[in-house]
């Protein structure tokens, strides 16, 4: 009897050892059964610790585990995240900051559901193990950052609808104190000026029939000042002048009052017009002449010829001399007058 | 075959000396006071201010922007406002004029490869007896100006200047402003921009700096717009005014400036042409009844805010559009009038129709 039982013992003994020696085994198989993807990120859009991020999670699948369908894909956050309720976990799937080559997560869920730590989503079946696929959680309500550390290990896994884990790895979180850089920057106050050509011709010769104009010479002022600009211009002889034996100074007719003179028919007169572009720029009255016989009195000494009220990209003042001469005026050739040019930022 | 080898030579030679002394050469590497002028200068106007005793100094800037080097030289000219117009004069150096003497240059004369700039610093070395406020221009031309016209030609000289606002802080400087008018340019708009003048004279020795606001208010609605008075920070020089266009045009429709590729379009008198401007995005900015403009415009005067307030009123009457609804209003209402009559004169001739149709019965009925 005795040693029946002890035989019985014995050969539940040996099933047992067997038992024990056979399961690590099976335990083991177990195991390789979930392996690491091939690669994976849970990118979060802000680093700041206690800062509300949006984010990105990509994974690629084993070839190991391709097999098996995909039903869920589960992100552990390390403890002092602070993750939002279920309502918050939006999804979607634009690929701005995605890495290159990654496409959507497919089938992703709309809403994921949060449950403390850990928010799962459904997800339809990842089927290349050479495809990133990616999806990214749109609402800055769903987690809180934890406090400024490094390596907090969080987990991604994707399972099977039935919660077989078919990949998992651990994810390291680090926030940071600041993650953002302020950025200042100089804008100077400058004023540029341009004046293309020193010589102004008349067209054709100066008569007692009609006024005589030059081509006209335009400056180009270019500005950031607050107040715009002012130009000035100053005539060396308050008329054409001629060197040649017996002629004599063609004057420039009235004076600065800010009406224009209009040179009459068999009379001597020089005068300036003043012509701009741009939407705040304007010829001072003085030198505003419709008429093709009028323009503004030149003085030696400097009078406003132009002005803009704000800054500007590109205006101009185009400056032509106008003269008419009476029948008995001395004929010569070098009439001529040297104009100044002065352009400056408002006060 | 040895006379060919010299003249070959010669023509070499007289090739290379042409080369040399061609212009478009020498003006290649330096420019001779001709062609294209293109400066910019930075920063503009300067505001400095200094104990008399003192001196103070200033960098300006100065790029050559042109695509050869050029040749400059730095002048001192001095700005004033005018007195009626408020408008800045320049002038060169008068007699009287010491505190020219004052200044002085790193650089007066210099060269400025292409594309390069260049700080010319001005040191201004205030003497215990200067007071209160000068104007300068540093002034920036080529050092060649000097251009033989040819026939019929005239020439241009072109400079660009920095205006300077140099303040010599004594006890005794006056910063007083006076307002000369507060104004719309007329009492009745049909559409915006109302625009308002504003005049501010300095009364004191030292120039100012104003600014402030204008509420515009309409009955209850308190404050219909904000407008700023010299959000550029333009300063009023002393002995002179200076004037603030502000204009309020946020109305709908209002009137703009007719533009083409981004200049105004002007009649034959230069004057710019306006258009109006039916933006139905600011619909709910239609504009009428009677405003009320209060300006209020601080400054100071070294020891406090001094506050200037004044006040405007005007009326904005849309008198087209209203003219418009209401014929429009008179139409409906002679439409709706019309359609109810005949509905009226319906209901009244099919009652007619009933009441005959039931004396005819009667009578029947009585007959029968």
């Amino acid at each position: 009897m005795l040693k029946e039982w002890r035989k019985k013992i014995s050969i539940v003994n040996l099933i047992a050892m067997l038992i024990a020696i056979v399961a690590p085994f099976f335990a083991a198989n177990n195991a390789l059964a979930a392996s690491n993807f091939t690669q994976s990120m849970v990118r979060l859009d802000r680093m700041q610790g206690g800062a509300a991020t949006t984010g990105t999670i990509c994974a690629k699948p084993t070839a190991l585990n391709l097999a098996q369908t995909e039903g869920k894909v589960i992100v552990t956050f390390p403890a002092g995240f602070t993750v939002g309720v279920s309502a918050n976990w939006a999804t979607g799937t634009s690929t701005t900051t995605w890495p290159a080559g990654a496409i959507a997560w497919p089938t992703i869920q709309a809403t994921g559901t949060a449950a403390s730590q850990i928010v799962t989503f459904t997800s339809g079946d990842l089927t290349s193990s050479s495809q990133l696929y990616c999806f990214n959680w749109i609402s800055t309500s769903s987690i809180t950052n934890a406090s400024a550390a490094s390596n907090m290990i969080g987990y991604l896994e994707t399972q099977t609808s039935g919660s077989a884990t078919i990949d998992k790895t651990s994810i390291a979180f680090s926030t940071i104190t600041s993650d953002t850089i302020s950025v200042t920057g100089i804008v100077e106050p400058t004023f540029s000026f341009a004046l293309p050509t020193n010589t102004d011709n008349f067209t054709t010769p100066l008569t007692n029939g009609t006024t005589s104009a030059t081509t006209g010479s335009t400056a180009t002022i270019i500005t950031n000042a607050r107040n715009g600009w002012t130009a000035w211009v100053k005539s060396a002889n308050a008329g054409l002048v001629s060197a040649s034996p017996g002629a004599t100074t063609i004057t420039s007719t009235g004076t600065y009052d800010g009406t224009p003179t209009t040179l009459a028919p068999a009379t001597t007169g020089y005068v300036l017009k003043v012509a701009t572009t741009g939407a705040a720029a304007n010829p001072a009255a003085e030198y505003l002449s419709p008429s093709v016989d009028q323009g503004g009195t030149l003085s030696t000494t400097y009078q406003i010829a132009a002005a803009g009220t704000a800054a500007t990209a590109s205006d101009t003042a185009t400056f032509t001399e106008r003269a008419r001469v009476s029948a008995t005026q001395p004929p010569a050739t070098d009439y001529t007058d040297t104009l100044t040019v002065i352009a400056a930022g408002q006060f | 075959m040895f006379k060919n080898r010299k003249i070959s030579k010669l023509l070499l030679f007289a090739f290379a000396i042409s080369i040399i002394l061609t212009p478009s050469f020498a003006s290649a590497q330096m420019n001779t006071g001709s062609g294209e002028l293109r400066l910019t200068t930075s920063p503009l106007p300067i505001n400095l201010k200094v104990t008399p005793g003192n001196a103070v100094s200033a960098p300006v800037k100065i790029k050559n922007d042109g695509n050869q080097s050029e040749d400059l030289k730095v002048t001192l000219m001095k700005f004033k406002a005018d007195p009626i117009t408020g408008a800045a004069q320049l002038f060169d150096r008068q007699a009287g004029d010491d505190y020219f003497d004052w200044v002085t240059f790193s650089d007066n004369t210099f060269t400025l490869p292409s594309n390069e700039w260049k700080t010319v610093t001005a040191t201004f070395n205030v003497p215990t007896s200067a007071a209160f406020d000068y104007y300068y221009a540093i002034v920036f031309f080529r050092q060649q100006q000097q251009i033989k016209p040819g026939d019929r030609q005239t020439v241009l000289n072109g400079g660009t200047a920095t205006l300077v606002l140099l303040t010599a802080e004594v006890p005794n400087a006056k910063k007083e402003l006076q307002l000369d008018q507060f104004t719309v340019e007329k009492n009745i708009f049909e559409f915006l921009p109302v625009n308002f003048d504003v005049k501010l004279k300095n009364i004191g020795n030292v120039h100012v700096i104003p600014h402030g606001d204008i509420f515009i208010s309409k009955g209850d609605q308190k404050e219909a717009a904000v407008l700023h008075v010299n959000s550029t920070q333009g300063a009023i020089l002393p002995n002179s005014p200076r004037d603030f266009q502000i204009s309020w045009n946020d109305g709908f429709p209002n009137y703009v400036f007719k533009q083409e590729n981004g200049n105004n379009v002007q009649d034959a008198q230069g004057k710019p042409i306006e258009q109006l401007n039916w933006n139905w995005a600011n619909a709910s900015n239609l504009r009428w009844g009677k405003y009320t403009a209060k300006m209020l415009v601080v400054y100071d005067d070294g020891k406090r805010d001094v506050p200037i307030e004044a006040e405007v009123s005007f009326w904005v009457i849309p008198w087209r559009l209203l003219g418009g609804s209401l014929v429009v209003l008179i139409f409906v209402l002679v439409g709706l009038k019309s359609t109810l009559q005949n509905i009226f004169k319906k209901v009244k001739k099919v009652s007619v129709k009933k009441e005959i149709t039931v004396k005819t019965k009667t009578k029947k009925k009585k007959s029968n």
